[in-house]
């Protein structure tokens, strides 16, 4: 290619408060149409915005885990623009002094690593929804309005649709760890613009860069970013001049199509919300906040495979979710083997999750349950295939002696041959045939007669003992 | 009994001993209402129902004689939201707007048991010094009722000064409060930014709008500041200050430093005949022993247009949610989205208040933002220290609280909007500091009230309170009442 | 500043447009003439030297803004009387009608 692609994205994430962020009403998801308002909501005259300490706390959380500074002193601005979603015809936003700014995360894409900027990192409020009916008219559902947002811009550092990818990926688990927001695409807590521009390799000035609206997914953004991608190249090989505008992205036909030109500047009117008084963020504070931030899924993926001896994939996994990596550490600080611990996580515990469809924090399984009966498995008072029903009596309730709930339900491991050999000899009186098979070369008849003990014992032989003690008492007849 | 010239305090001292019973007062009330509200035509809309109603409530519990407002009959400017009756904003936009809320206001007058008659008149969004661009009512001067009431709060003056009711609340934006009270003989406060909560006053420009009392007199101006003040959760901006406002009434102002701005005294932009009865004023005041030394406030002349810069601009911003859609005013035969919004707002909204629309939209967007509103706040922070040097130097400033008396109805050409908003020039800079302002009657002129303006500091009411009782106690002209017909003096 | 503290009837009409306001011809002539002599008023702001000067956007100065604790309060009364009280339709699902939306508005969040 003849020219070098440049992207930068605009990414807005909903965060977890339990009101919104300039009035006292619920924010949630899924509630019926305009219930979760109040007369504030509406932009009822005469009503006045009061700041969510808790959304503010959480921004500052986001900006301090992109590496941002803080501003310190900072204050809220009005961005006037009227709109049905837009009661109050301006959105609280922060123009001139962002909570967050000049920060950086680092991408890797396949295998090269790339440090992309974050020029600014801003509190907010979201808009309603506006439903589009095909019957002449547009409803309004206003829950959404005020719930606490945060936008964070990257700088145009991206060079490539992989690399945007892999920003918003790493971007999304980063918050994640924060647990600042949900960050799901899929139910709008996560969302993304892009600006894409193409530039001769070799020059500093950016080219004329078009927006890209409705990527509803990682994969969208990729995908009309690519499309866009190429029609800018087309564009400018034939001559043409692109136009700074804004497109949407049509996941059917994957392609992008024309919303409208910009002509300038956006004229929003900024200026300073004068009913809300500017605030100085302390020192304490930022220190508080940046002792709650957890380790990030880079540093815990090292740790993992470096300290624990876990395969890198497996890291990866177990870092997909802070809800995971977190319930590992805890498992192994109580005192389970890493790679088993990683083994039942990965395997029976999220096939558990999957079906259920829960999050590990919403089950009733803890890490110390976890690592005790990883622990019983390890010396032997429990079977692998016993573990399986423990578990399963995990998941129904939370179990704070997994010891005692073993041992209630009979399902200790038998081990002791003063217990087993008795047992061993009356099956080998009670089953002559078989022996005489086995001693004639029969291996199955031993399998047979395992099955038989294992019976007698409702399971709970230790088989290896079992075999060990068979093989003994068949060299003996 | 003539009840129409009392007091809060006298009302209160009539209720706590028995001569009168809440519901006979508020009875009273719209008795003389009916007599006078014809010529003056203060209110909006009135609220017997629910008056009678709490009037009732009040005296089964019986008055309570350590609370003064208890069972006192009160008016609301009608950019207050109430939840029992309609709030206009005097404006064809909110005609038949009823709140689905009451303000913090209105909440406090009611947990003090006052009863709440009426909505008063004023301007359309309080945006005006006459009440003339009120869309739904004409008020006029009970002194004289060929001219103006003052605005924005005009009802509001018009119905204590016609003897309606003994107090009111209105808001003071740019001097809203105080040049109706000077106007029609009352006292009216303009509280430091942040003393009364904001929640519910329907916003015209947030960093200026205060909401305040109008009384007969100084103290039962303070006494109602005392239940009105106070910190909000619901305005962020409300101070938490607990100030008995009542607590210097009464002590003496010897030695009390008293400024002069001369500006405030210019020839040239305060008629003759309201300067004399002022400096006659501070003369009393002199007379009270208190040191009146000359300061001067250099920026002062550039109030206006600093202020007319910053108000217009928050306003254009606080007047985009009238659009027809939620509540209000809405064109009915609308057939797209913008048609709605255009339709409802060009037909809902009053010339004076799409002029100022305008304006701020031009002093926000980006051509201009440097020039108009930038410029506007820097100017304000230049006046506001030029307040707040002369405020080291003396405990209050006085001065007059209007450049003229009363003007006649009609004569602010409403198409010479700039003639009109010079008046505001002794007004709006208290608003640009932030700081409180206290009108007074000081005497009169041509038989028309003129009033004092006293300027403290921040969270300095008390302060102004003390000098204007000091001053109240040395004159009569508080005493004075308008002649009205149908009214009792007749 | 100077000339360009002067607004035409175009200015006027554009700013209207964004304001949501619409104008007759003659209107819109009177308005362009009031508009220019406040503007002509408020010329005056460029005589005082303002370099160096912060500017003031608050109606106090050294005001801290104050925190609400994160607690949700649902009011069904309120959202019933609000939905009540609307001048558009909200019959269909308590949603509030409006003639279709057909741009994709002014930014949005």
């Amino acid at each position: 290619m003849n020219f070098e692609t440049v992207i930068g994205l605009e990414v807005h994430v909903e965060l977890k408060t339990n009101s919104k962020m300039f009035s006292p009403s619920p924010a949630g998801f899924g509630a019926e149409p305009n219930s979760n308002t109040n007369a504030i909501d509406w932009a009822y005259p005469g009503v006045l915005p009061t700041p969510n300490e808790k959304g503010i706390e959480l921004a500052i959380k986001a900006a301090l885990a992109l590496n941002c500074e803080i501003n310190q002193e900072t204050k809220f601005d009005r961005k006037n623009y009227i709109y049905p979603d837009n009661p109050k015809a301006y959105q609280i936003t922060q123009d001139k002094q962002p909570i967050g700014k000049n920060g950086f995360i680092e991408i890797d894409v396949d295998g090269e690593k790339k440090k992309i900027r974050i020029e600014r990192v801003h509190l907010e409020e979201d808009a309603g929804k506006n439903i589009h009916g095909d019957d002449g008219y547009s409803y309004v559902d206003l829950n959404r309005q005020g719930t606490a947002l945060l936008e964070i811009v990257s700088e145009a550092d991206m060079r490539s649709p992989e690399e945007a990818y892999a920003y918003l990926e790493t971007l999304k688990q980063m918050i994640q760890f924060t647990r600042v927001s949900d960050v799901k695409m899929e139910e709008g807590s996560m969302r993304a613009d892009a600006n894409i521009s193409l530039r001769p390799y070799g020059q500093e000035e950016f080219g004329v860069k078009t927006e890209l609206k409705n990527l509803n997914s990682f994969n969208n953004v990729r995908r009309g970013l690519i499309y866009e991608q190429g029609r800018q190249e087309r564009l400018l090989l034939a001559g043409e001049e692109a136009l700074q505008e804004t497109r949407r992205y049509d996941d059917s036909n994957r392609q992008t199509t024309l919303m409208r030109v910009k002509e300038g500047q956006d004229d929003y009117r900024h200026f300073p919300e004068p009913d809300i008084f500017p605030f100085t963020i302390s020192d304490e504070k930022i220190s508080e906040l940046r002792a709650e931030l957890p380790e990030m899924p880079v540093e815990r993926r090292k740790r993992y495979v470096e300290e624990l001896e876990i395969p890198a994939y497996d890291a990866e996994v177990l870092t997909d979710t802070v809800e995971m990596s977190d319930f590992f550490d805890q498992t192994v600080e109580h005192g389970a083997d890493p790679k088993l611990a990683s083994n039942w996580l990965m395997g029976e515990v999220s096939g558990y999750l999957n079906s259920e469809q829960v999050n590990i924090e919403e089950t009733t399984l803890t890490p110390k349950a976890l690592a005790e009966m990883i622990g019983l498995i390890e010396d032997e008072t429990i079977s692998s295939k016993i573990a399986k029903r423990v578990f399963t009596e995990l998941t129904k309730e939370q179990v704070d002696d997994v010891q005692a709930l073993v041992e209630e339900k009979g399902w200790v491991q038998l081990s002791d041959p003063e217990q087993l050999l008795p047992i061993i000899r009356e099956i080998l009186d009670n089953n002559e045939q078989s022996v005489e098979d086995f001693k004639n070369g029969k291996d199955r008849a031993k399998g047979f007669l395992v099955g038989q003990v294992m019976k007698e014992t409702r399971g709970q032989a230790n088989p290896g003992v079992v075999n060990k003690l068979l093989n003994q008492e068949l060299n003996k007849r | 009994m003539s009840l129409h010239t009392k007091t809060i305090e006298e009302l209160h001292e009539l209720l706590v001993n028995k001569e009168l019973t809440v519901v006979e007062l508020v009875e009273a009330t719209f008795d003389y209402m009916e007599t006078v509200e014809q010529a003056v035509g203060a209110f909006i809309s009135i609220d017997k129902e629910n008056a009678l109603a709490a009037a009732k409530l009040v005296d089964e519990r019986g008055v309570d004689p350590e609370n003064v407002l208890d069972g006192i009959p009160v008016a609301v400017k009608d950019n207050i939201v109430t939840m029992d009756q309609k709030t206009t904003a005097a404006s064809k936009m909110l005609e038949d707007f009823v709140s689905v809320y009451d303000a913090t206001v209105v909440e406090k007058l009611k947990e003090a048991g006052m009863i709440i008659v009426g909505k008063a008149n004023l301007d359309e969004f309080a945006m005006g010094g006459t009440t003339e661009t009120s869309k739904l009512q004409t008020t006029k001067n009970p002194w004289d009722t060929s001219r103006v009431p003052g605005g924005s709060s005009g009802g509001s003056a018009a119905a204590v000064a016609a003897g309606m009711v003994p107090a009111s609340l209105g808001t003071d934006t740019g001097g809203s409060i105080r040049q109706p009270a000077a106007y029609t003989n009352l006292v009216g406060l303009k509280p430091t930014y942040g003393t009364v909560s904001r929640y519910g006053a329907i916003a015209f420009a947030s960093s200026l709008d205060q909401v305040g009392p109008l009384t007969r007199t100084v103290k039962d101006n303070a006494i109602l500041l005392n239940t009105l003040s106070g910190k909000d959760l619901k305005d962020d901006t409300s101070a938490g200050l607990e100030i008995d406002f009542t607590g210097a009434i009464g002590e003496d102002i010897a030695g009390l430093k008293v400024g002069m701005p001369k500006e405030f005294f210019d020839e040239e932009v305060v008629d003759e005949d309201v300067l004399t009865v002022v400096k006659e004023a501070v003369k009393q005041l002199e007379a009270l022993e208190a040191e009146i030394v000359e300061v001067s406030l250099p920026h002062l002349k550039y109030g206006v247009p600093a202020y007319y810069a910053i108000a217009s601009a928050e306003a254009s911003s606080n007047l985009q949610r009238f659009d027809g859609v939620r509540y209000g005013y809405s064109h009915q035969e609308a057939n797209t989205l913008e048609e709605l919004y255009v339709k409802s707002r060009s037909e809902g909204f009053g010339p004076e208040v799409k002029r100022r629309i305008v304006l701020g939209g031009i002093a926000l967007g980006i051509d201009h933002y440097d020039e108009l509103y930038g410029q506007a706040t820097k100017v304000r922070t230049i006046i506001r220290n030029e307040f707040e040097k002369a405020l080291e130097e003396v405990d209050v400033l006085v001065g007059p609280s209007t450049t003229s008396i009363a003007p006649e109805m009609g004569q602010k050409d409403a198409d010479d909007p700039v003639d009109a908003y010079r008046g505001d020039i002794l007004t709006v800079p208290v608003n640009l500091a932030g700081i409180p302002s206290l009108s007074i009657p000081a005497g009169f002129s041509e038989g028309l009230p003129v009033g004092m303006q006293l300027i403290g500091n921040y969270f300095e009411e008390a302060t102004l309170y003390k000098v204007g009782h000091a001053y109240e106690q040395a004159t009569d002209h508080h005493k004075q009442y308008p002649t009205l017909e149908g009214g009792a003096n007749e | 500043m100077g000339e360009r503290m002067k607004v035409d009837k175009d200015l006027i009409q554009e700013i209207s447009s964004i304001m949501k306001l619409e104008f007759s011809e003659e209107e819109t002539k009177e308005l362009t003439e009031e508009t220019n002599k406040t503007l002509s008023m408020l010329k005056a702001l460029s005589e005082v030297d303002t370099e160096g000067v912060e500017g003031t956007f608050y109606g106090r100065v050294n005001g801290q803004a104050r925190f609400r604790k994160d607690e949700a309060i649902s009011n069904e009364e309120e959202v019933e009387a609000l939905l009540e009280a609307t001048p558009t339709p909200t019959s269909v699902d308590h949603l509030i009608e409006v003639p279709a939306i057909l741009d994709d508005g002014e930014g949005g969040a």
